[in-house]
């Protein structure tokens, strides 16, 4: 008996139009993450092929890649991934600056207003609560005005009643900034905010539910 | 039950390689210590067994009438070799000819350590005389020579003095006899002027003990010679040879510890998880402890143990190339610096890892369930000062004298605080830096400046590192080469390798025509008159009120004193007082060395009483004077005024160089001086010089071990961090950033580091070199900055090289990380 190859994800063909906002969801193991982080161009799949921001993405190199994410993608993740040395501005301003805008400081504190922690952009990560944390990561992901945001189980390491204040900000800035979301979650009720949910057992979609095929 | 589960837990987290860096870096850390330490005693006991050989012996115990019977025997009890000397002078004759000799009559292998201790010594009715004897007296082995009533035969001609090559007044050419031959000579008689000597020689151990018990049975006109107590010139330098070599023994002591406390940090800091869940499983704080110290221990007895074999290994290598450098082979290799470096890799072990250990006892079974909880803190106090305490221990041991071993450690000490200061300055003025470059301006620079403040605490401990690391390089390497050059200057080329006493006052003129004849400077000859000090400011000196022995021993015995118009400036330098004017020729005064005035507690204006001859003289201390005696020129510890001493009987001394290629300007001397003694201090001078070339080749070779040491602890340090860069490269990878300013990151964060690092090292090292020259050496040594450019050199290029050695791994990090 041969070992069979570990196949992650399978037969996965899905489009997701700009402005729309989508929920991936399925038990844990199914391949979310995953396919976030295809989708994002995090990691690089055996084969296939995932277009983004009209780019195809496996096509890019690392580097490339790299600057589409720096250019039209921005990244909400489950433990916030905040660089500790880093003032709550700093860290928001830190995708700005790897873009090389001048006005990384300006638009950082701007959208720090914009999550309600102005008053707390000198303090560190460790200083804040986690729900700060979030929506210090929520400014981040914004300020760079992607086309795209990932959210990687954003309330996953928060309480219910911070993770839906989290969640009404999350939605409510992509109202505002018209941006394409694509979350992974478990939680139903935030899959139910979305335009869309698609649905991963064992990596393969389950129901191409409001499929625009 | 709790070493089971030890091991167990040993054996997984070897295999999750969690251990593996604390291991590696006893490991070095222990065979560094262990090479060095064996390697260093193996030197060491080469350079006492090279002073033996000057001495003739390990110990000699001497006195001017016979020394107690039972000393003899007690030696040999205590397996030492030895042998009785009866020393004299007296003349040897062959027909007409006469020649003054210093005669040794032995009953026992002569000499015991040194080229010609082989063991024997001459039969009844033979001689062994020295080659200059035999040139004189025109003898060859078979001759036979007169002595006393005694007709003996030469038996073998000996090419270089063995057993006295220092005490250069005393030396007549030597004539070794049998003892059981002397009283037929008829030369022993009441009243014979005789030194009585006993030579030990054997284990050092065997050696210390004899001497600690005969010590205190040491009467008046008795003493005891070790190595130590060779004249000062050698004692000097042994002395410096040890130094170096405890040196660079503490720089790879001061690298271990660092290197450890590093490992212990992170060892413990990956415990907090897994001690939360076995406190959750319900294990009491002390048994999870327990567990922990352990492991620990077990990590540390198979890390120092494979260090002290590897250790012994590569100092076998090292004494295989030392051997080359010294032309002969070492003594053996103990077993005791090995396990001495053994343990003292487990106290390291424990001094740095034990505080933060301890900490564990703190974590809460609570952060199984909550990830939030604040980090624990891992007492960097304590810490720093077991640590320091450890260490400073070891340093003091290992130097074998508080004052030096003190003197390095506050040196690291001191380093690592001003390192840490620098380091803290250069936070504040990286994130300025930051402020002020514009956002657009290379990322990679201001990437570089956030990494400095971000990780302040692990910028801080890196400049130390370095700093600390470079500075103990710098002091082997290039502040050695400055120090070994200085020490190297205090004796110049041209330094006498001649004296030539008992010169009449008319002779002195003869010899200074020889010298023009062959085309060469006269040298300067001094008057020296024998005188006994009587007392000071009226006060009767009594030897015996004095403890030190060497002091009664002083006054015991008649004075070399001079008079000299003039300051011999070359040698001598007033330190208080003033040198007489022209005008005070013929007043009672006198110069008095400092080392014998602060001895004998005696200051300017004092009056001294001198008994000479029949007459006493009183005179006033006008100026105390320091005296270079390294310089081996003829030097006096007391100089009078002529008109105290001039009328005086008097003999002539001088010194002067005789270049190798002149060997007929020697003849000739003889030829024009025939009763004057001229004593070869070239040989001795040759014989000092092969001591601090060889000890350099010896610490050359030591240094390279400390360097790789170092080269380890930079190392363990980045892989302290490499983690938490990992994890920071993915989230910047994730949020967009370039390969280029990840790597533009990383290299400015390093090459600023690394340059602060140096800076600091290079002040470090140029204060400490300055401190050891001029407090312990007592060379003549200003304020080098040689160090800088390699400090610099070092600090950047280690640096990068570090930094280099991470990108890979950091780069390499996929950015889908950040999501895991």
């Amino acid at each position: 008996m041969g070992e069979q190859p570990l196949v992650i994800l399978d037969d996965i063909n899905l489009a997701i139009n700009a402005g729309e906002s989508v929920a991936i969801i399925g038990p844990s193991g199914s391949g979310k993450s995953t396919l976030l982080g295809l989708l994002a161009g995090l990691d690089v799949p055996s084969t296939g092929q995932v277009w983004l921001d009209g780019h195809s993405i496996f096509e890019l190199d690392e580097e490339g890649r790299a600057a589409l994410r720096a250019r039209a993608v921005g990244f909400v993740f489950q433990n916030f991934q905040l660089l500790p040395g880093l003032t709550a501005l700093e860290n928001v301003a830190l995708p700005l600056e790897l873009a090389g805008r001048g006005d990384a400081m300006d638009r950082a504190t701007h959208w720090l207003g914009l999550v309600g922690l102005e008053a707390r952009r000198r303090h560190y990560p460790a200083q804040l609560s986690g729900g700060e944390q979030q929506r210090v990561a929520l400014a981040r992901a914004f300020a760079g005005d992607p086309r795209v945001l990932f959210a990687d189980e954003p309330t996953g390491n928060l309480d219910a009643r911070t993770g839906a204040q989290v969640i009404d900000l999350l939605f409510e800035l992509n109202r505002q900034a018209g941006t394409t979301l694509v979350l992974v979650t478990h939680d139903a009720i935030l899959a139910a905010r979305c335009g869309r949910q698609i649905e991963l057992a064992e990596g393969t979609l389950v129901a191409p539910a409001g499929s625009p095929q | 039950m709790i070493v089971a589960l030890a091991w167990r837990g040993l054996r997984r987290q070897w295999r999750s390689g969690e251990l593996l860096l604390i291991a590696l870096a006893l490991f070095l850390a222990v065979a560094a210590m262990t090479a060095i330490g064996v390697v260093a005693q193996r030197v060491d006991d080469n350079l006492r067994q090279n002073a033996g050989q000057l001495l003739g012996a390990d110990l000699v115990v001497s006195g001017d009438r016979p020394l107690p019977d039972a000393w003899a025997p007690q030696a040999r009890a205590a397996g030492l070799q030895v042998t009785g000397v009866s020393a004299f002078p007296s003349m040897a004759t062959v027909g007409e000819q006469s020649q003054l000799a210093d005669v040794r009559a032995v009953d026992g292998p002569f000499p015991l350590r040194g080229e010609q201790a082989g063991g024997d010594f001459p039969g009844r009715g033979e001689v062994w005389i020295d080659a200059s004897l035999a040139r004189r007296l025109e003898l060859q082995v078979g001759d036979a020579l007169g002595l006393g009533y005694s007709q003996l035969r030469v038996a073998r001609v000996l090419a270089a003095r063995g057993d006295s090559a220092f005490e250069v007044f005393s030396v007549a050419p030597r004539l070794v006899m049998n003892r059981a031959d002397l009283p037929a000579t008829g030369l022993i008689a009441p009243g014979s002027r005789v030194g009585y000597r006993l030579l030990l020689a054997g284990a050092p151990a065997a050696v210390q003990s004899i001497r600690t018990a005969l010590e205190p049975q040491l009467q008046r006109g008795q003493r005891i010679q070790g190595l130590q107590d060779a004249r000062p010139e050698i004692r000097n330098t042994l002395q410096r040879a040890r130094q170096f070599l405890a040196l660079t023994a503490m720089a790879s002591v001061v690298l271990a510890a660092v290197a450890l406390v590093l490992a212990g940090r992170q060892y413990v800091r990956r415990r907090v998880e897994e001690t939360a869940l076995m406190r959750s499983w319900g294990l009491s704080s002390g048994r999870v402890l327990a567990l922990h110290a352990a492991q620990l221990l077990m990590v540390g007895v198979l890390a120092s143990l494979a260090g002290a074999l590897l250790g012994f290994g590569l100092q076998q290598l090292l004494a295989g190339r030392l051997a080359s450098f010294v032309g002969e082979s070492l003594p053996p290799p103990a077993a005791g610096p090995a396990l001495v470096a053994f343990a003292c890799g487990l106290v390291l072990l424990f001094a740095t890892a034990a505080p933060p250990l301890l900490r564990l006892r703190g974590v809460s079974p609570l952060r199984v369930l909550r990830d939030d909880l604040p980090a624990l803190g891992l007492s960097g106090w304590a810490t720093a000062s077991l640590t320091l305490l450890a260490t400073g221990g070891l340093l003091v041991w290992q130097a074998g004298e508080w004052r030096l071993g003190l003197m390095a450690l506050a040196g690291f000490a001191v380093t690592l605080l001003v390192a840490g200061a620098a380091g803290a300055a250069l936070l504040p003025l990286a994130r300025l830096a930051r402020a002020a470059t514009p956002s657009r301006a290379g990322s990679g620079w201001r990437l570089g400046l956030a990494a400095i403040t971000r990780r302040w605490r692990e910028t801080l401990l890196q400049v130390m590192v370095l700093a600390t690391g470079i500075m103990a390089l710098l002091l082997l390497t290039v502040v050695r080469d400055d120090l070994l050059g200085a020490w190297q200057a205090t004796i110049p080329a041209n330094a006498p390798n001649r004296f030539v006493i008992n010169l009449t006052p008319e002779q002195v003129p003869q010899l200074q025509r020889v010298f023009r004849d062959h085309g060469r400077a006269a040298p300067a000859a001094y008057p020296m008159v024998r005188g006994r000090l009587l007392a000071i400011n009226d006060t009767p000196v009594d030897p015996n009120a004095w403890a030190d022995e060497n002091t009664r021993r002083l006054l015991e015995r008649e004075f070399n004193l001079s008079f000299e118009r003039d300051l011999d400036q070359r040698d001598n330098q007033i330190v208080s007082g003033r040198w007489w004017r022209s005008d005070e020729l013929q007043q009672p005064l006198v110069s008095v060395e400092q080392g014998i005035a602060s001895k004998l507690g005696i200051r300017v204006g004092d009056r001294l009483r001198w008994g000479l001859g029949g007459r006493e003289a009183d005179v006033t201390v006008q100026s105390i004077r320091s005296v270079r005696w390294d310089s081996f020129g003829v030097n006096f510890f007391v100089v009078a005024t002529p008109g105290v001493l001039a009328d005086e009987p008097a003999t002539w001394v001088s010194s002067f160089f005789i270049p190798p290629d002149q060997p007929q300007l020697e003849t000739a001397l003889v030829r024009a001086l025939p009763n004057a003694t001229v004593v070869n201090v070239g040989e001795l001078l040759d014989r000092i010089r092969t001591l601090i070339e060889r000890l350099a080749s010896a610490v050359s070779l030591l240094v390279s071990l400390t360097l790789l040491a170092g080269v380890l602890v930079v190392a363990a340090s980045l892989l302290l961090s490499q983690q938490e860069r990992q994890r920071e490269a993915a989230i910047l990878r994730a949020l967009g950033a370039t390969r280029a300013q990840l790597r533009g990151a990383l290299l400015c964060e390093f090459a600023l580091v690394g340059a602060i690092a140096g800076l600091v090292a290079a002040a470090g090292a140029i204060g400490a070199g300055w401190l050891v020259a001029a407090r312990v050496l007592d060379l003549p040594a200003g304020l080098s900055a040689d160090p800088l450019p390699w400090a610099l050199l070092l600090g950047i290029g280690l640096s990068l090289a570090g930094a280099a050695w991470l990108l890979r791994s950091v780069l390499g990090r996929p950015p889908m990380a950040a999501l895991r």
